[in-house]
């Protein structure tokens, strides 16, 4: 983790990582999605499930484990790029715990959400406060925290993520009024209080889950959003949820990654500074 | 304060409060303003000085001016920043011509200047506790594309030291988008942002040839905090001749265990 990356993230809780992937091996992992979610319903592999349930194929929704669905996306999960900050926020005790494909399209029957347009929230609001974000030894420490790798382009305009910088570190809860509802009750008036990122295929994009985030409108109608969720936590937290089915799938590393273990535990991959899955 | 503008000044360091001023107030401080500007140097009230498009302790050219130390829209914002213990100790006006600002004004903040072990900013019992900042009042507008105050959000709370040039790499040909950590902060006439002096800060080049920039800078401390000018009356005593005696009490050093009387009051009126 580059010094300008711990500034950036320990101010704002999110970082934008450009062009982490590029040419071939970003062709080779929009082709792999492309042929996951136009996969039919009866060809899907065992383990692969949608939300909803037995999604349509090319329908937008949530693919479940579908970093597993090939090698060029199973290597996100440790790609260079992100390695070094999965390694410094667990203290080089990392557990990977999911990684979901989602495609999004624009939806003209979103529902609005009241008085939270965009549809707010980070862990602190939902998980009790046990979610951690703390400096020790000039290092940065996270317990919970996903890498958004992007397989399409978010230009500015089209709506998708947005962010509260600084929210990470937020010692009051947020106002129910913080932002107003646009005409449409989904997406906000704009303000200054809120980002809206807009990443490019092969970028990545890793927010703390303490920072406050939520989902404009997607407006594209010939374009949709493709992005893969990968969520982080240290080992020693928490339980593996990864079936059996999708971890028999996987490389020896990151079977490795995907495993708890005690805190006293170094696991194998954390040694290595580059990752190469070897099956 | 309000709970929306706790949550935003704890998240971001900064409050920008729009329409601060009423129109009667806003006249008569914009009326101030232009004959402090217009008056020759040679004859401007004793303990005020020009340069650099600035009037040292021009707040205190106009009882207008000097009333914005202890306006009820940010007094409640002094007070629980300061912990009920207010010092305020520089008032300068700001009146710069389009020939102004034409290089970037370097980012900073008092952690790099002035130590990381003098300045604050915690939360304590609900409340922000912050022993140096700043709130302006604009006079001026500025508008998106601009130029003027730029800040980073959230630095107020950094673990870490600014790397070098990490969004300037060369001020002499900064770029053209800024980076998106950064924000132009773009206040109307009539507006004040409140900034912890911990918040990275500095100024875009000003980009209108027709249009000038106007507010005054207002720094408030917490009336038990030395600042590098030792403990003594933070203005000369010409000007302190001429402040109301709730701003004079507002200015002064005190214990931290002594209350003032002006924080006794929600609303100060200065007579």
């Amino acid at each position: 983790m580059t010094p300008e990356q711990r500034y950036l993230f320990d101010v704002t809780g999110y970082l934008h990582i450009k062009n982490a992937v590029t040419g071939d091996a970003l062709k080779e992992a929009q082709k792999a999605v492309d042929n996951y979610i136009h996969m039919p319903l009866d060809d899907r592999p065992d383990g692969f499930t949608t939300r909803p349930k037995e999604l349509e194929p090319g329908k937008g929704g949530r693919y479940e484990h579908g970093y597993a669905f090939d090698r060029s996306l199973e290597a996100m999960t440790v790609h260079p790029a992100i390695w070094p900050l999965v390694k410094e926020f667990t203290f080089e005790m990392p557990r990977f715990v999911s990684g979901t494909l989602t495609l999004e399209q624009h939806n003209p029957d979103r529902q609005p959400m009241g008085t939270n347009p965009a549809g707010l929230h980070c862990a602190r609001e939902g998980r009790h406060w046990l979610t951690r974000y703390e400096v020790k030894n000039q290092q940065i420490y996270c317990n919970d925290f996903v890498a958004f790798f992007y397989l399409t382009d978010v230009n500015p305009g089209d709506g998708g993520l947005i962010v509260i910088p600084g929210s990470h570190k937020s010692q009051f809860e947020r106002p129910e009024d913080l932002l107003t509802p646009g005409p449409d009750g989904i997406d906000p008036e704009p303000d200054d209080v809120f980002t809206n990122l807009t990443p490019k295929a092969g970028d990545f994009l890793v927010i703390s889950e303490l920072l406050t985030h939520g989902v404009l409108q997607w407006k594209p109608k010939d374009r949709d959003r493709r992005f893969l969720i990968l969520r982080y936590r240290p080992q020693y937290e928490g339980r593996s949820g990864i079936p059996e089915p999708i971890f028999e799938r996987l490389s020896p590393e990151v079977q490795e990654l995907t495993q708890t273990a005690s805190y006293g535990h170094t696991k194998e991959i954390v040694k290595q500074d580059v990752v190469q899955l070897s099956a | 304060m309000t709970p929306k503008q706790r949550y935003l000044f704890d998240l971001t360091g900064y409050l920008h409060l729009k329409n601060v001023l009423n129109e009667e107030e806003l006249q008569k401080t914009q009326d101030a303003v232009e004959r402090c500007v217009q008056t020759p140097t040679d004859e401007l009230p004793p303990g005020i000085s020009y340069g650099g498009g600035g009037f040292s302790n021009g707040f205190s050219f106009d009882k207008s001016l000097e009333a914005l130390t202890l306006h009820p829209k940010t007094w409640g914002i002094v007070k629980e920043l300061t912990s009920n213990r207010p010092r305020f100790n520089r008032g300068s006006l700001v009146a710069k011509s389009p020939e102004h600002d034409q290089e970037i004004g370097k980012l900073h903040c008092a952690r790099e200047d002035c130590g990381w072990q003098t300045r604050r900013y915690t939360v304590k019992n609900g409340h922000i506790h912050n022993n140096d900042f700043a709130i302006f009042f604009y006079f001026t507008d500025v508008f998106p594309g601009d130029g003027g105050l730029v800040v980073l959000p959230g630095s107020h709370k950094a673990n870490f030291d600014r790397p070098d040039d990490i969004f300037f790499p060369d001020p002499e040909n900064p770029p053209k988008q800024l980076h998106p950590a950064l924000v132009n902060v773009t206040a109307r006439a009539g507006d004040a942002i409140v900034m912890s002096e911990l918040l990275t800060h500095g100024v875009l080049i000003w980009k209108p040839q027709e249009r000038f920039r106007r507010f005054l800078i207002l720094r408030y401390k917490t009336q038990f905090f030395q600042d590098n000018r030792g403990n003594r009356d933070p203005f000369p005593p010409e000007v302190m001749e001429r402040l109301s005696p709730e701003t004079i009490e507002l200015a002064s050093h005190a214990h931290y265990t002594h209350t003032k009387d002006i924080v006794k009051h929600e609303h100060v009126q200065i007579t």
